[in-house]
């Protein structure tokens, strides 16, 4: 149960992510991230690697 | 009339705010997932931390000081967002706040591996990455400029974050063994 719950985090953070979510998987991050304060972590984790890092730590000096 | 005393220097104040930026703009990015839209976000957080310097009490951490203040303007720029309306009420935002403050330590050393992950990655990845994020590409232009599938590329993105965070973990992993030892 717990394994498939996570599933379902990775999968809508990615949605969240790439942009793609509908309007109903939207209503349903916001209700695990509102149910469990683990979820709402692992989603700012998630964030902060994901987004943050490639672009303030300069992906440009990267492009050689 | 009176003057203000102002808790912090000018100069004390930016060098408070040079140690938290990383934090902020991380913050604004849960919310605001366009690197230039954050970028601008973050100068108008910059702003409204100097106009309002007189309310923070310096026996306070800064960090959670700018937060409150980074929220209410993540708020005000979420407006024109429906997505982000749906996934983010303020309840929600408030949460959010509360738990990046706790997490910060952890987050930065989790930034401090991903420099290094980063570092390792092939050039190909990088490359993709820039686009889609430094360069604020959408999936299907990034596709387009590689000549590759829509999904393709969703999958590719999904693989180098999830390279990049199992890498990340190895590295805090081994770092903190290294302690332990």
């Amino acid at each position: 149960m717990r394994e498939e719950l996570s599933r379902e985090l990775e999968g809508l953070i990615h949605g969240y992510l790439e942009e793609t979510l509908a309007d109903e998987e939207a209503r349903r991050l916001r209700e695990m991230l509102k149910g469990d304060e683990r979820h709402l972590d692992e989603f700012l984790r998630v964030l902060d690697c994901a987004l943050m890092k490639f672009h303030c730590h300069g992906i440009a000096r990267f492009r050689r | 009339m009176g003057v203000v005393r102002m808790p912090l220097t000018e100069e004390e104040f930016v060098r408070r705010l040079v140690v938290v930026q990383g934090a902020l703009r991380g913050f604004i990015l849960t919310h605001v997932q366009d690197v230039n839209r954050a970028e601008d976000v973050l100068q108008d957080v910059s702003v409204a931390l100097w106009k309002k310097l007189e309310t923070y009490e310096p026996d306070r951490p800064f960090l959670r000081w700018a937060l409150g203040v980074a929220h209410y303007e993540v708020l005000h720029s979420k407006r024109d967002s429906a997505r982000c309306r749906l996934v983010f009420d303020e309840d929600l935002i408030q949460r959010v706040t509360e738990r990046y403050e706790a997490l910060e330590t952890e987050l930065e050393k989790r930034r401090m591996a991903l420099r290094h992950c980063i570092d390792k990655m092939p050039e190909h990845y990088r490359e993709v990455v820039h686009q889609r994020y430094a360069e604020a590409q959408s999936v299907e232009e990034v596709a387009r400029r590689l000549r590759r599938s829509d999904g393709a590329v969703h999958m590719l993105l999904t693989r180098i974050r999830s390279a990049l965070l199992e890498c990340a973990n190895r590295f805090l992993a081994d770092a903190s063994a290294k302690v332990g030892s």
